[in-house]
């Protein structure tokens, strides 16, 4: 691991049952970068982010976090330490509100101060006692990253964050990963190139379970075709 | 009909509801929580009767027996878990139902070994009848209800009010989102295991002036408290209640229309329930481990 590095993943193998789903994946992940991981559906995009936040346990392989060798441990126990995973599926707690929704990440990593959050996302403050199945996918979206950049993570792994939202969103979306990742290191699974392009300093591009590349050039990310890598 | 013997039939409906929500709250949370199908909360209901029972005989005091009942059943609950579905949580919801099946088998045949076959009677803590719209009834019935609704106010004041109660709430709709927050579920587990094993205890202590304490009242109280649970929605706490509410009062009026209708009308009930609303009474879609 080198001196800015922050998170390792060597050769990791995960297989769900008797199907294998990740490959001798490794990846590099340094303070103050944004990295992209794209490929198409079922390239195993979502199982790394799910293993590096502990929710799936590998088959062999490691995760290094800080030199410390983390692969297998609990995901609440990760989220403590700081890993915080963003699932794709846009789901906040339905029946709380979304002062409650924060007050349970609060709960969890012992971090009541929520002017930080609030100031990334200020639509929230006028939604504190809105119950989440009321909300809009954006609004939901919101709240997913707000609860996970409770504690000051300085990991953030957000899955798929824009699909299936409104262009206008997206963008907003955008800007506010760019002011993220000052304090935070972000990790991005994302089928939409273009925010892709914009924000990452580092992009691995997945296919059937495997890194196929790694492109850490920023004119590169730009101007690479990932329809031929993928 | 006779107006004192419907307030009369009412009072035992209630009375009776009481019980199945005592011991359905437990199962229904389990299943929200962890989707484990939890039958060995039987076992602690029949360990709550005859805790009960015991220190009623040596000491005298029914009430204390009570207290005993709860925290001896949450003890065993709390072994219970701990030994084996802390193990399990992770199996199909069928294995975990087979076991939790096994667990209350080998409880019953403990309890035979330990009080023997023959059924305890145990006389009520309370002979006084009060007057209620004209009609007496006995005032420990009226303690039974009473008794319910306070549990049910703590649970709800437990579940909305203190922040471990809404992280089983949002336990109840995503256990993994849960994690993610940083919070140990399976802490959540455990302590969602002893609330319902001591529940269960109150309610087999509670029922045993109502019935003999025998060795197989808790298999017989199965058929009754899964219709409770799957009439109200599993995980619903609300809709425990009021399945519970609907269940006794079906058995107590159906017995005074007709005896054999007690048994076999609350299986009517949940069959039409479940035709118009799959789900339950107040089950959520959303349930998901």
């Amino acid at each position: 691991m080198t001196a800015d590095g922050l998170l390792n993943v060597n050769n990791l193998n995960v297989a769900y049952g008797e199907a294998k789903a990740l490959f001798d994946v490794s990846i590099e992940i340094n303070k103050n970068e944004v990295v992209s991981i794209v490929g198409r559906n079922g390239a195993g995009k979502t199982t790394l982010l799910r293993t590096i936040s502990g929710f799936l346990e590998p088959v062999s392989g490691s995760v290094i976090f800080n030199n410390q060798d983390i692969t297998g441990m609990p995901a609440f126990k990760l989220a403590k330490m700081g890993i915080k995973y963003v699932p794709q599926d846009k789901m906040v707690f339905s029946d709380l509100t979304v002062r409650e929704n924060l007050e349970l990440s609060s709960y969890g990593t012992g971090d009541y101060n929520w002017e930080g959050v609030l100031g990334y996302f200020p639509r929230l403050k006028k939604l504190l006692n809105n119950k989440g199945g009321y909300l809009s996918g954006g609004e939901r979206q919101m709240v997913m990253i707000a609860r996970a950049l409770l504690g000051k993570p300085p990991i953030l792994l957000i899955d798929e964050p824009t699909e299936g939202l409104a262009p206008n969103i997206v963008n907003d979306l955008i800007d506010i990963f760019k002011r993220i990742r000052e304090d935070s290191v972000l990790v991005i699974v994302e089928q939409n190139l273009t925010v892709v392009s914009g924000i990452s300093d580092k992009v691995y591009p997945m296919k059937e379970g495997k890194i196929v590349s790694q492109i850490t050039d920023r004119e590169q990310i730009k101007s690479v075709s990932f329809e031929n890598l993928l | 009909m006779n107006v004192q013997l419907l307030i009369s039939s009412i009072i035992f409906g209630l009375s009776i509801g009481s019980i199945y929500f005592l011991l359905a709250i437990g199962l229904s949370l389990c299943f929200g929580l962890m989707r484990i199908i939890s039958l060995d909360q039987l076992l602690y209901y029949s360990i709550g009767a005859y805790i009960t029972y015991t220190i009623l005989t040596f000491i005298g005091s029914f009430w204390i027996g009570l207290l005993v009942a709860m925290i001896v059943a949450a003890s065993v609950s709390l072994i219970v878990e701990k030994l084996v579905f802390k193990r399990i949580y992770e199996k199909a919801i069928t294995f975990t139902m087979i076991t939790s099946f096994g667990i209350l088998l080998a409880g019953v045949g403990i309890i035979k070994y330990i009080w023997g076959l023959v059924p305890r009677p145990v006389p009520s803590p309370i002979h006084k009848q009060i007057i209620l719209l004209g009609t007496e009834v006995p005032l420990y019935r009226v303690i039974v209800i009473l008794i319910a609704i306070f549990i049910y106010i703590d649970i709800w004041l437990f579940l909305n009010k203190t922040i471990v109660g809404k992280a089983i709430r949002a336990g109840i709709e995503d256990a993994e989102k849960v994690e993610g927050l940083g919070i140990n579920v399976y802490w959540l587990f455990t302590l969602t295991f002893l609330i319902a094993g001591g529940l269960s205890g109150l309610g087999g202590g509670l029922h045993t002036p109502l019935i003999m304490v025998d060795p197989h009242m808790g298999l017989e109280m199965i058929p009754f408290v899964f219709m409770v649970v799957i009439i109200g929605g599993l995980g619903s706490i609300k809709g425990t209640l009021i399945s519970s509410l609907i269940v006794g009062q079906v058995i107590s009026l159906g017995a005074l229309i007709w005896a054999p209708l007690s048994n076999m009308a609350p299986f009517a009930i949940m069959i039409l329930i479940l035709i118009v609303k799959p789900t339950g009474l107040y089950g959520s879609k959303l349930l998901k481990r």
